[in-house]
């Protein structure tokens, strides 16, 4: 069934290596207000890599999900649509075609973190679209004023509006004031995290960044500061975690604020490159993450994991994905990271570096235990009940998290390498080989999991909306750290309160805005 | 009297509270309303509890002791026999314990409070005023977000200043420019 997907990547990928670049407008109206698609390399390697993701996620969710028989038609349909929402988004061209894809994308997310029907979910599906809703409001002043332009042309939009460009970008990629969603998201199914949470719906944001890479000059600096405090917040909050779906969660956030960091380099094509390679590892991490899940009955504590040695396939996909999400040598994320980093060679800011490596120094802790959690003896469970039909797309993403930073990396354009000091380019290994040992020394109470209180802070939306007592829920991937959720109490309800009408307002005001202007 | 009427004067509540407020429900109007729930006239609370023996049966309903059985004060408003439980949230329960009812963090046949759906896991904590004092307040941890950012975007702003550039050649092109004789590519003759 999901094999189909994987026949589209292929025809995607085989567009997307000749060298076509098509504008396709759907209709115009006015002579101002027009519709277009733009088909280019980077939108079909996108689609092909998404085609990938999509049919390891139609596998995946059929085998994790496969005893909700009633509601999984319905789950597999808002995937389809989240899909094509994204695929709308990426051959987008214009302002109008951008927005759809955008606003669907938001919607159909918060459907997919809602499913489970358990207050965290309901919480989390709030906090997400709220977040959304936040950038939507952005995006609607800048439609009022910018439609008459094209997205991807050279044409200066004015500091004002890139400076709205970039804020609408932050919230839906989780950049750092609006970074509090990402981690509530993953009371979804972890399918749907797999698919949403590590490839698409996070790097919307950082997609049309890319896009409009030609015009961000300006704020370069504003970029690599909010990159940075990302990565650096992503990775200090995953060594801190016990629930496993929420180290993956933060390990994502701080691969976003890589992702926006590179693009205040000179190169835009590398932050593009590292999406691509993220995506592919992050949902083979997910998907392996899923596996640790299944056997644990679905609780996600990270305390009672452990993959059997019966079971060396999911340990060594899991190994696999974790140490190309380091940087090790020569696997996928060595490229994409080590050449991004020598883009910043060319000078020094001291704190940057400072920052930079300690965030390498966390990612590799937090993978440390990752793996230390996968591989332990004491909880030790077994996965029984599968067949290669099941497993046979890890190999693929598998395959792709290994070999696509080799292949891609001779063909993304503008490759510089830059050949210094052995005590700079070295550096990273120092800090990689660091970080595994450190995570052999015994802190108590080191490290927290709030990023910067932005948990309680960003999202005061309580865990306690629904009202009904017999809600029974069977399969549900219940959070383990209920003792620090949000609770009920009169306070919290107010802030509730004034967040909807934040939220509103906004909505509201972008729609005056509109119908005034037009 | 009407039908439902004569119900409530039947029914075990009738016997309990202030003679008013028997008068009350006798001319108080009767609202028919239709409820998506399940109910079962089993689970109706017994009349409020009068003698011991009434006490000791009530308690063994319950699944309580009968030291332990305390019902609420019969001022009218009592519901019947049914006892006045402590309240707590569910998350002073052991999660991880194998509870029958895993949601509910409950055993079959526990006595459950009168809002048991008040104080489920992820909902109301009665109790919360007794530690919500030891949160950091809003404006603090604001404050300290607001640092944080600021102050690494000001150290890398003092950093630019400082940055250190590594040595390179000047960029060689395969042409003469602007005086500068730089390498030809051209082939060497012979």
């Amino acid at each position: 069934m999901g094999n189909i997907f994987f026949f589209f990547s292929l025809f995607f990928f085989y567009l997307g290596f000749s060298n076509i670049s098509v504008n396709f407008k759907v209709f115009e109206f006015n002579s101002i207000f027009s519709f277009v698609f733009f088909f280019d390399w980077i939108s079909f390697v996108f689609l092909g890599v998404l085609m990938v993701i999509l049919g390891s996620v139609v596998y995946f969710s059929c085998y994790y999900m496969g005893e909700e028989l009633i509601r999984g038609r319905g789950f597999i349909f808002v995937v389809f649509s989240f899909v094509v929402a994204m695929g709308f988004l990426i051959i987008s061209g214009d302002w109008i075609s951008l927005i759809i894809g955008w606003d669907w994308l938001g919607i159909t997310s918060f459907f997919l973190v809602c499913y489970y029907n358990s207050d965290s979910s309901w919480s989390g599906g709030l906090k997400t679209y709220f977040t959304n809703r936040l950038g939507d409001g952005i995006f609607l002043f800048l439609l009022s004023n910018l439609f008459i332009y094209f997205i991807f042309s050279n044409f200066y939009l004015g500091t004002f509006y890139l400076f709205l460009i970039i804020l609408l970008s932050q919230t839906k990629s989780a950049q750092l004031p609006f970074s509090s969603w990402l981690p509530a998201a993953m009371a979804a199914p972890t399918p749907v995290s797999a698919l949403v949470h590590s490839s698409t719906l996070v790097t919307a944001g950082v997609y049309i960044l890319i896009r409009s890479g030609s015009i961000l000059g300006g704020f370069n600096w504003y970029l690599g500061g909010v990159g940075l405090l990302t990565l650096f917040v992503g990775s200090f909050s995953a060594c801190g975690s016990f629930d496993l779906k929420k180290i993956v969660a933060f390990s994502t956030l701080s691969h976003l604020g890589f992702m926006v960091m590179s693009l205040s380099s000179v190169c835009v094509d590398y932050s593009f490159f590292h999406l691509i390679v993220h995506a592919c590892f992050k949902a083979l991490l997910f998907i392996s993450v899923g596996m640790l899940i299944l056997t644990n009955n679905h609780s996600q504590d990270f305390r009672q994991v452990g993959f059997s040695f019966n079971n060396l396939f999911f340990i060594w996909v899991s190994l696999v994905s974790l140490t190309s999400l380091c940087g090790f040598p020569f696997f996928s994320g060595f490229f994409s990271k080590d050449f991004t980093l020598e883009m910043f060679f060319w000078s020094f800011n001291p704190l940057f570096y400072f920052l930079f490596f300690f965030s390498i120094f966390f990612s590799v802790f937090y993978s440390v235990r990752l793996i230390n959690a996968i591989v332990s003896i004491q909880w030790s469970n077994l996965v029984k009940e599968y067949s290669i039909f099941n497993i046979f797309y890890m190999i693929f993403l598998l395959l792709s998290s290994v070999v696509i930073g080799v292949v891609f990396s001779g063909w993304v354009n503008n490759l510089q390498l830059i050949s210094g000091n052995f005590l700079f380019k070295f550096l990273v290994y120092f800090f990689l080989l660091g970080g595994v040992l450190f995570f052999y020394q015994h802190f108590n109470g080191l490290i927290s999991s709030s990023i910067f209180f932005l948990d309680s802070l960003g999202g005061g939306i309580p865990n306690n909306l629904t009202n009904n007592f017999w809600l029974f829920y069977n399969n549900v991937d219940q959070g383990v750290l209920p003792f620090f959720s949000e609770r009920l109490s009169a306070e919290n309800f107010m802030s509730f309160s004034k967040v909807i009408q934040v939220n509103l307002f906004l909505y509201f005001w972008g729609f005056f805005i509109i119908f005034y202007f037009f | 009297m009407s039908a439902s009427l004569k119900v409530l004067a039947k029914g075990p509540c009738f016997s309990s509270g202030l003679f008013k407020h028997k008068i009350l429900r006798l001319v108080s109007p009767t609202v028919v309303a239709r409820s998506a729930s399940y109910w079962d006239h089993d689970w109706q609370p017994g009349p409020y509890p009068r003698t011991k023996e009434e006490r000791d049966r009530a308690a063994k309903r319950y699944g309580l002791l009968p030291e332990d059985y305390e019902p609420f004060p019969d001022d009218g408003n009592a519901p019947g026999d049914y006892p006045n439980l402590p309240a707590y949230s569910a998350h002073h329960r052991d999660l991880f314990a194998n509870y029958e009812h895993r949601q509910l963090t409950r055993h079959y046949g526990e006595p459950m409070h009168i809002n048991a759906e008040l104080y489920r896991l992820g909902f109301v904590d009665p109790n919360n005023a007794d530690y919500w004092h030891w949160r950091m307040p809003y404006w603090k941890q604001l404050l300290l977000l607001v640092t944080a950012v600021a102050s690494v975007f000001g150290l890398l702003s003092i950093g630019n200043r400082y940055r250190y550039f590594p040595p390179v050649m000047a960029k060689q092109f395969p042409y003469d420019k602007k005086g500068q004789k730089h390498y030809l590519f051209e082939p060497a003759d012979e």
